[in-house]
């Protein structure tokens, strides 16, 4: 074999094995967050009928305890809602219907969560919190997703009602709007975020490529060396 | 001899391995680049030289050693 033809060869091993390496550290965090959202979607569920019990009779109906429909909601929506992210992330983690079916549905569970406290601002927090967790994917697609789904819910329940979402009967027509406003702002930045952090794991890929580069040549360098004292 | 780019400023606290990277072609011409530039090369263009041993990487208009330099960050 030539040098030339060697460091072709070389180069092509030493790039694909970077890319290796670099699919490999996207799939561990995938897999990851996969498994963090299969536990969190657990807890949400558990956290809802919770929520369902002791907090939508004050919500919806005034100071009158009784089990509450909501409960039911809470019970079977919620683990409809959690059942499926929970078995994709156990069954396919890394793939990536798994984590847009998880972005999906964490934002169809800020949707319950808000319902089942009657519209209360204060729940609506959970959409940030939620779209935060999800920027651990690094995925902007995901957040796309997550993020057309709380905008679709919040324009068809202002619409249809109303009180679910905003906690009363009458609000402005483009009050989804505004909402979607600091949803995109929020958006932006982690869309920035993920996309630098991801140049950096390429970075630290494409380091060990080129370090390996340098090791090749310093080996080929001394061999020649020892083949030439020997000879 | 290449005529050296003006390196970029060193980030507040940042530790970097080098500011500019010489590589001399086939023909023996060097060819300087910025760190951001050559960080933008086609990683096997970046591969390649380094096995033939045709880079240079240089911090404030020093040549460091390729290793210390590229572990550097």
């Amino acid at each position: 074999m030539s040098t030339a033809d060697w460091v072709t060869a070389a180069t092509d091993v030493i790039v694909q094995r970077a890319n290796e390496r670099l699919e490999a550290h996207r799939r561990a965090l995938f897999e990851g967050t996969d498994r963090l959202f299969a536990w969190l979607m657990a807890g949400q569920w558990l956290f809802g009928i919770l929520v369902a019990h002791f907090f939508s009779p004050y919500g919806w109906e005034g100071k009158v305890k009784t089990v509450h429909f909501h409960v039911w909601v809470a019970v079977l929506l919620g683990g409809a809602l959690s059942s499926l992210p929970i078995a994709l992330a156990l069954l396919r983690p890394g793939w990536w219907v798994t984590r847009h079916v998880i972005a999906a549905s964490q934002m169809l569970w800020s949707a319950l969560l808000i319902h089942l406290s009657g519209g209360r601002i204060e729940t609506h927090f959970h959409v940030f919190a939620s779209l935060g967790i999800l920027a651990f994917y690094r995925d902007w697609r995901v957040l796309g997703t997550a993020t057309t789904v709380v905008i679709a819910d919040h324009l068809a329940r202002g619409i249809l009602w109303p009180e679910s979402v905003y906690g009363i009967v009458n609000p402005e027509w483009w009050r989804f709007l505004e909402h979607a406003f600091w949803v995109v702002f929020a958006l932006a930045f982690l869309i920035w975020a993920g996309r630098k952090s991801l140049r950096e794991m390429e970075q630290i890929a494409e380091g060990g490529a080129q370090l390996e580069a340098l090791a090749e040549h310093e080996w080929r360098r001394t061999s020649v060396l020892e083949r030439t004292a020997a000879g | 001899m290449a005529l050296l780019p003006r390196p970029e400023p060193r980030a507040p606290g940042g530790v970097r391995g080098y500011d500019v990277v010489i590589i001399r072609d086939d023909s023996g011409i060097e060819r300087s680049y910025t760190r951001t530039a050559y960080e933008h090369l086609p990683l096997a263009d970046r591969v390649r030289p380094l096995l033939e041993g045709r880079s240079r990487f240089l911090l404030d208009g020093e040549e460091v050693d390729p290793r210390v330099a590229i572990k550097g960050g």
